[in-house]
């Protein structure tokens, strides 16, 4: 536990630094909990957020293969059948919320696109949410700027953007690490192609948060 | 003549375009053209050498600028790739004890970038070409390779934010392949070596190739140069070679000599033409010591030559070989008279006219003045020789032209023949030149074939001539005078001076002898101007002795007449003497007018004008005219002794006489006979109112005291 509070503290700081490089970012992160995903929760039903997914737990005996062909998904590392679970109890989660959802965007990877699959039931794939680990310094940095446009975009009224993709784009994006597969990060669009860091709920913790209500 | 031809057979062909060019080079240059040829063919090696050098050089710097800066680029991206794992290693190492997956992202990502930076260098370097062909396989499999360690890294890096303990199986996987990049790595150095060592090699052969090609080129040159130089000193040498021969032809009497081309304008060419022209004047040298200039017939060195080959092939034949002595006469009258441009003239008309009469094997040559010969080669017999001769003096005794005026010569021939007169051409042509007088002394315009006894006669002739020279110094010569009588009354009215020779070895000489003599060789002259002095001082005696004094006449030759100073002579023998012109009676014979002279007329006069009598002599011999009588102021005429001597028995000659004597009579000329030898004679005289004569009848010549004698007395018939 108190590993894990450093690492959000160090987090929060990263995000502060990094949102603080924007010129309209003034408030820090807040540090979540609990009560806080009841806030959070609150925050999304009314729409207007954009919310990272990083995909659900993955099978890690395998391994990416080939990082061009992505629509063959025999040479990547699928999801696991707990990760399809993780994504499926997401899916339900966020219905069983009432938390709207607007438009879904994953990576091209398979493991992406079931994720949002599972969960919501469609998904727009992007090119521009490819794990950006594989790619050069030019083309990560590229795929950071894509992915800041798209959390800075306001989703449609009354409703919350999804976009499901990895840890590396989001780190170079938005200084944050996702972590662990299947989290959920939320982020607010504000104006002039800035975004603000709202909170993040794990995976484990949707249910915790359904039995709750 | 003949040898003229002989070398222009040699100058002309053999000059092909390419012998042109050649010739136009002058010696100088000519000795020029090997080391020239030396000199480019060094040039051209040189720039070979130098060329050569430079592709080496070229090679060398190609070699560094491309193998060597792919193979420090490679090396470089070797070491960023060893580095670069080793960071990645100690990262996932530290992961393992750590365990921060966003830190081993953290750093992992800048590492994994590393990796795709290498790659894209790798590539760019592929792309601009630093591998060969043969590289490309080997490069291809570095970034195969490549890639592949880059996936197990960027999975080792991706694992460690889910299962380290996969991480590090991945690195492990990572290192692996990292050992397999780095021996293909190795390998593509080891092909860089193997490149660069095999690019020296070539070179070092390829330099050792052209070292060889150099080397074989210098002594190919070395050996033309040497040829050329031999080819050329020859091709120099045979044409100076064939001048020395030439020159040394020539100084031997050989006129066929050949020269090496003479066109073109190098040296040897004038060398040549030097020569040639050297040829040419010693050919002309020849021909003017061998050839008359003014008739271009042989002259006498060539006729002997001709005669001696002649003589040697009858010798072989058992022939006859013919000379004809040909002397032309008159010739001198005409040269005399007309000057020596008609004489000229006259002789190469002569020369035309007897080389038309003989064969063209023949020779016919001027010996000088007015002779010529003809040798008759291969003749059959004498008649032959008869023959030609006579065609000779036919052609000859046709009038010659000259100045619209007609000249009439002839000519008196000798002729010889060989074996028969002599043994040698000088015998031959001397004795053909005695009877060549004999035929003169037979009254001319004929021909005699020698006889040996006519070599007595020349003899005599050369013996007179000889002492003819001294006869005045040694004072051989004496006047004697023969009266002239008035028949009317016997009175002596005058006296013809008369010339006597007495001669210590011959004797005495008949004037009709000697007189010719002293004319062809010019004595006349002074013995004419001492006989003119004699005669007046004699004269001037009588004058001083007598009461009514008697004219003395003196004979005068044309020589005498032609002589400038004639003149000045008689006034000076007037002078001294004392002698009153009127006293000094000239006697000319007609040969002095035929040619109208003006000047002879001129002369006359100023004489005739000083009152000295000019008488026409021998009237009736020559070409009596009496147009000579009308023009000339002739104080009186001779009739010639052979008319007197016939007068009394002779029709024709009496009728003759008396024509003259009429025809002097009206012109109010006197008329002398001489030659009066009988009564009957004189009676004829006297029946033609002939008032003067002179002759044995009244009296022979006299010495000169004898003559004074004779004045003294009154003289009586004998």
């Amino acid at each position: 536990m108190n590993n894990r509070f450093f690492r959000w503290a160090r987090c929060a700081i990263i995000s502060i630094f990094f949102v603080s490089a924007l010129p309209l970012s003034t408030q820090a992160a807040a540090p979540v909990n609990s009560s806080d995903i009841q806030t959070l929760v609150q925050k999304l039903q009314k729409g207007g957020y954009v919310i990272y997914i990083r995909h659900a737990a993955t099978d890690h005996d395998k391994v990416d293969q080939d990082g061009t062909n992505l629509k063959d998904c025999a040479t990547q590392r699928n999801l696991s059948e707990n990760g399809r679970q993780q994504a499926r109890e997401i899916g339900t989660a966020i219905a069983a919320l009432n938390i709207p959802i607007g438009k879904v965007t994953s990576s091209p990877y398979c493991r992406c696109i079931d994720t949002a699959t599972l969960a919501f039931g469609k998904a727009e794939v992007s090119p521009d949410l490819a794990f950006s680990i594989t790619k050069d310094e030019d083309d990560t940095k590229r795929l950071g700027k894509s992915l800041q446009r798209m959390l800075a975009t306001a989703p449609a009224a009354n409703t919350n953007n999804v976009i499901v993709a990895h840890t590396s784009n989001l780190k170079t994006a938005a200084g944050i690490w996702p972590k662990p597969e299947g989290v959920v990060v939320i982020f607010e669009p504000l104006e002039d192609q800035r975004f603000f860091y709202i909170g993040k709920i794990g995976p484990d913790e949707w249910g915790q948060f359904l039995d709750s209500q | 003549m003949s040898g003229a031809s002989s070398w222009t057979a040699n100058r002309a062909g053999r000059s092909p375009d390419s012998m042109k060019i050649v010739n136009k080079i002058p010696l100088r240059g000519k000795f020029l053209v090997a080391p020239g040829i030396g000199l480019l063919l060094m040039m051209l090696m040189a720039i070979i050498f130098l060329g050569a050098m430079r592709q080496q050089e070229t090679v060398f710097r190609e070699l560094e600028e491309r193998e060597f800066a792919t193979a420090e680029s490679f090396t470089d991206l070797y070491s960023r790739l060893s580095i670069n794992h080793n960071r990645l290693y100690e990262l996932l190492y530290s992961a393992s004890m750590v365990a921060d997956e966003e830190l081993i992202f953290e750093k992992g990502h800048p590492l994994l970038h590393e990796i795709h930076k290498i790659e894209a260098s790798l590539k760019s370097n592929i792309s601009e070409g630093y591998f060969r062909s043969a590289d490309l396989k080997n490069a291809e499999e570095v970034q195969s390779v490549l890639l592949e360690y880059r996936r197990f890294a960027t999975t080792a890096i991706e694992m460690a934010s889910v299962d380290l303990e996969l991480a590090n199986r991945h690195m492990r996987n990572a290192s692996t392949q990292f050992n397999r990049v780095n021996m293909v790595f190795l390998d593509v150095m080891q092909g860089f070596h193997n490149k660069v060592s095999a690019t020296f090699v070539d070179q070092i052969h390829h330099s050792d190739t052209q070292l060889l090609i150099f080397t074989g080129l210098v002594f190919l040159a070395v050996l033309a140069m040497g040829v050329l130089s031999i080819l050329l000193s020859r091709f120099l040498s045979a044409d100076i070679d064939k001048m020395i021969t030439a020159l040394r032809q020539l100084a031997s009497g050989d006129k066929n000599i050949e020269l090496p081309a003479m066109t073109g304008s190098d040296d040897v060419a004038a060398m040549a033409s030097a020569v040639h022209v050297f040829k040419g004047t010693l050919d002309r040298l020849e021909f003017q010591a061998s050839f008359d200039p003014l008739t271009q017939l042989p002259n006498r060195a060539l006729a002997l030559d001709r005669l001696t080959h002649a003589i040697k092939h009858a010798e072989r034949q058992s022939d006859l070989v013919g000379v004809l002595f040909i002397d032309v006469d008159f010739f001198k009258h005409v040269n005399d008279t007309h000057g020596h441009a008609a004489g000229d003239s006259i002789l190469v008309e002569v020369a035309r006219r007897l080389t038309a009469c003989v064969r063209s094997s023949d020779t016919v040559a001027r010996f000088g003045g007015d002779e010529f010969a003809v040798i008759l080669g291969d003749l059959v017999s004498l008649d032959a020789a008869a023959h030609i001769a006579e065609q000779i003096l036919k052609s000859l005794s046709k009038p010659f032209v000259q100045n619209k005026q007609e000249f009439f010569l002839g000519a008196s021939i000798g002729i010889t023949s060989y074996p028969n007169d002599g043994e040698n051409p000088d015998m031959l042509l001397q004795n053909a030149d005695t009877a060549m007088y004999q035929a003169k002394e037979s009254g001319r315009n004929t021909y005699r074939f020698f006889k040996s006894a006519m070599n007595t006669h020349i003899r005599m002739r050369l013996a007179m001539e000889s002492q003819l020279r001294h006869a005045l110094e040694k004072q051989e010569f004496h006047v004697e005078y023969q009266p002239q009588i008035d028949i009317t009354d016997n009175s002596v009215i005058g006296a013809e001076a008369l010339l006597r020779w007495r001669n210590h070895e011959l004797g005495s000489i008949r004037p009709d002898q000697f007189i010719p003599l002293a004319e062809d060789t010019g004595l006349i002259v002074p013995i004419g101007k001492w006989i003119l002095h004699n005669a007046c001082c004699e004269a001037k005696k009588w004058q001083e002795m007598l009461e009514i004094p008697i004219p003395v006449s003196v004979n005068v030759s044309y020589r005498q007449f032609r002589d400038i100073d004639f003149e000045h002579i008689i006034s000076s023998a007037l002078v001294e003497s004392g002698l009153p012109p009127y006293l000094l009676t000239l006697e000319i014979t007609e040969s002095l007018l035929m040619d109208d002279r003006p000047e002879t007329l001129t002369l006359i006069q100023a004489l005739t004008q000083l009152g000295i009598r000019v008488v026409l002599d021998d009237f009736g011999t020559g070409y009596s005219s009496l147009s000579y009588l009308r023009r000339y102021p002739f104080k009186g005429l001779k009739i010639d002794r052979a008319f007197i001597r016939d007068c009394a028995s002779l029709t024709d000659s009496a009728k003759l006489c008396k024509s003259i004597i009429a025809m002097a009579d009206s012109l109010g000329m006197e008329v002398v006979a001489e030659g009066v030898e009988t009564d009957d004679q004189l009676e004829f005289l006297q029946q033609n109112s002939v008032k003067k004569v002179q002759g044995f009848y009244f009296s022979r010549p006299l010495p000169a005291h004898q003559f004074q004698e004779f004045i003294t007395q009154i003289p009586v018939p004998l």
